[in-house]
């Protein structure tokens, strides 16, 4: 009877309550766990960049971290009067027409921004723009704090926000997500969130010219106060779902 | 000759209770009147069997109101084999009657002893001397249809397994509805009103979503457990209580990278069904509903843990019984 009641048991509280892993919508991730830039570099889509060398750096770091022992670090030298900094991360090419892009970014600080200061930004290719096509950039708010807005270089014009002011923590990891369908008719969009909310939401509008598709994390200023600002980029994530800020890529 | 006419009327109305599923005759009366004729005294060693409801010569006292001694007599003797021509069998609600070797059993739940003594005496007389019947019945008297089942084929013995197959659908209400079509096996074995019964049903596969995924689910539970019988007439309704486990294999059909994957579900599974007729071949149908407790999880990049397969399952069957 021992085993009759061991099966009862098994099957009505504990069962096998498997979990059954039925694939991805991940199409490209990169974490830098392996100490290295080779997810962004290692095939002939993408790219980790600082420019001018010195005093711009791009690093791999452990001292921030999102999840892991490694993430990306930033570092742009772009006082008042000095030329722009770049310090960039790059994945262009092969990306499809629509797909979700995630970062995760760590601000240590606070920064005054009397230029501008590029974190996210897609391109696109058309030289009436010089390839670029909307900048989200942190900007600083009258309360002292940071918040986000979009720059359309088609339009020379920033975007208004669906939300006003929007706070970018600091000192506190933050992911900043964008659903960008590349559609050169009227079924074109682009969606920002911010930490899961929606921040922005363009739709039925034509985007790029060109299907090619270009999407930076980046740190690109000018006329930053420090002038030395770091940022920190971790788990980043082309997918065809969204990933949101509980969602998993590795 | 006025007994045999007065016989041979009684003999016609009686073959209409057996054949159009009959007239009660009311049981004080019959039980306060006695028979109108004895029959002979050497009869009697021609029936046997152990009933005592009905009594055997309570039967011969009907056969004689049927037909005349002589005849009966003659009737009896003139069937060769066994010392007994007739038996009678108390099965409790059923009686069973064996005339001339044709066996009938008839369900009496009122145990009405004077009754079963003329429902005994009435297939006793058709068996051992049909020809007495040359006329069509009269139309039955309208009264409460007597309690009695439709004989069964000559083997009286249950069979000690029956094998089902039949049709089937399984659905889930879960976070989203999902139903598989299919086909059942299921076996039940043992002759009393309890009988150890396993099924398995093999269903096809069919789409589903959990939490946003799109999956092709497929799912192929089997279960063993215990079936309890009501006592059989021609309508036999059971009910199965048990375990189960099922082999589930989830397919994602739209992300970028798809794979299958197949756990384990074990559960408690709880069906009715009724068998209709008691021959060895008999329609059946059944509901099935079944628990699963801790049901596997479906995980997906990058949601993660986006849900679970369904936790509980009705079907429904119907299909054929074969008893062996």
């Amino acid at each position: 009877m021992r085993p009759v009641r061991a099966a009862i048991v098994l099957a009505l509280l504990g069962g096998c309550g498997d979990r059954l892993d039925v694939g991805s919508d991940l199409l490209w991730t990169g974490l830098f766990e392996h100490g290295n830039f080779d997810e962004w570099t290692g095939d002939d889509h993408g790219g980790a960049q600082a420019f001018p060398t010195p005093p711009n750096l791009i690093e791999i770091s452990s001292e921030r971290v999102h999840r892991g022992g490694n993430a990306a670090k930033l570092t742009i030298d772009v006082p008042d009067g000095a030329a722009q900094g770049n310090s960039a991360l790059t994945r262009s090419g092969a990306l499809p027409v629509e797909a979700y892009y995630s970062a995760w970014y760590y601000l240590p600080r606070t920064i005054g921004v009397t230029g501008f200061w590029v974190i996210f930004k897609f391109r696109q290719q058309e030289q009436a723009t010089m390839d670029e096509l909307f900048d989200l950039d942190l900007i600083n708010l009258p309360s002292g704090e940071m918040s986000l807005q979009l720059y359309d270089h088609r339009r020379q014009a920033t975007i208004p926000l669906d939300v006003t002011d929007p706070v970018v923590p600091v000192s506190r990891w933050f992911q900043i997500e964008a659903f960008y369908r590349n559609a050169q008719d009227a079924t074109g969009r682009v969606t920002f969130w911010l930490d899961g909310q929606p921040i922005l939401d363009l739709r039925n509008q034509a985007m790029a010219s060109t299907p090619f598709v270009e999407w930076n994390v980046s740190s690109i200023g000018e006329n930053l106060n420090p002038a030395t600002p770091v940022l920190y980029v971790d788990d980043c994530a082309v997918s065809r779902s969204r990933v949101g800020p509980g969602g998993t890529i590795d | 000759m006025h007994g045999g006419v007065r016989c041979f009327g009684r003999l016609v109305a009686g073959a209409a209770l057996l054949a159009a599923g009959a007239t009660r005759v009311n049981a004080a009366d019959e039980a306060a009147s006695p028979p109108a004729a004895a029959p002979p005294a050497d009869v009697a060693s021609l029936f046997g069997g152990s009933s005592s409801c009905p009594r055997p010569d309570l039967v011969r006292a009907e056969l004689a109101t049927l037909l005349p001694p002589e005849r009966l007599s003659a009737r009896l003797r003139a069937i060769p084999g066994t010392p007994s021509v007739v038996e009678l069998y108390d099965l409790g609600a059923p009686f069973r009657v064996v005339a001339a070797g044709r066996v009938r059993e008839y369900r009496d739940d009122a145990r009405d002893c004077a009754y079963r003594a003329r429902v005994a005496a009435v297939f006793v007389a058709l068996t051992i001397d049909p020809a007495s019947v040359a006329t069509p019945p009269p139309p039955p008297r309208q009264e409460p249809p007597v309690a009695i089942a439709e004989p069964a084929s000559v083997n009286l013995i249950p069979p000690i397994a029956r094998i089902e197959v039949a049709a089937a659908v399984d659905a889930a209400f879960g976070s989203d509805r999902v139903a598989h079509g299919g086909a059942a096996l299921r076996v039940a074995i043992g002759r009393g009103r309890y009988a150890f019964t396993a099924g398995a049903l093999a269903l096809l596969p069919a789409d589903t979503t959990v939490g946003g995924v799109r999956l092709r689910q497929w799912r192929l539970p089997v279960d063993a457990g215990v079936r309890a019988s009501a006592a059989g007439g021609a309508f036999v309704p059971y009910a199965e209580l048990g375990l189960s486990a099922a082999i589930l294999t989830e397919s994602a059909t739209d992300l970028a990278a798809a794979s299958s994957r197949t756990a384990l579900e074990l559960g408690a599974r709880a069906a009715i069904g009724a068998r209709f007729g008691r021959s060895r071949f008999a329609p059946f149908a059944s509901l099935h509903a079944e628990v699963v407790p801790a049901a596997p999880a479906i995980f997906a990049l990058p949601q993660g843990e986006v849900g679970h397969t369904p936790v509980f399952w009705i079907g429904a069957s119907a299909g054929a019984s074969v008893g062996l």
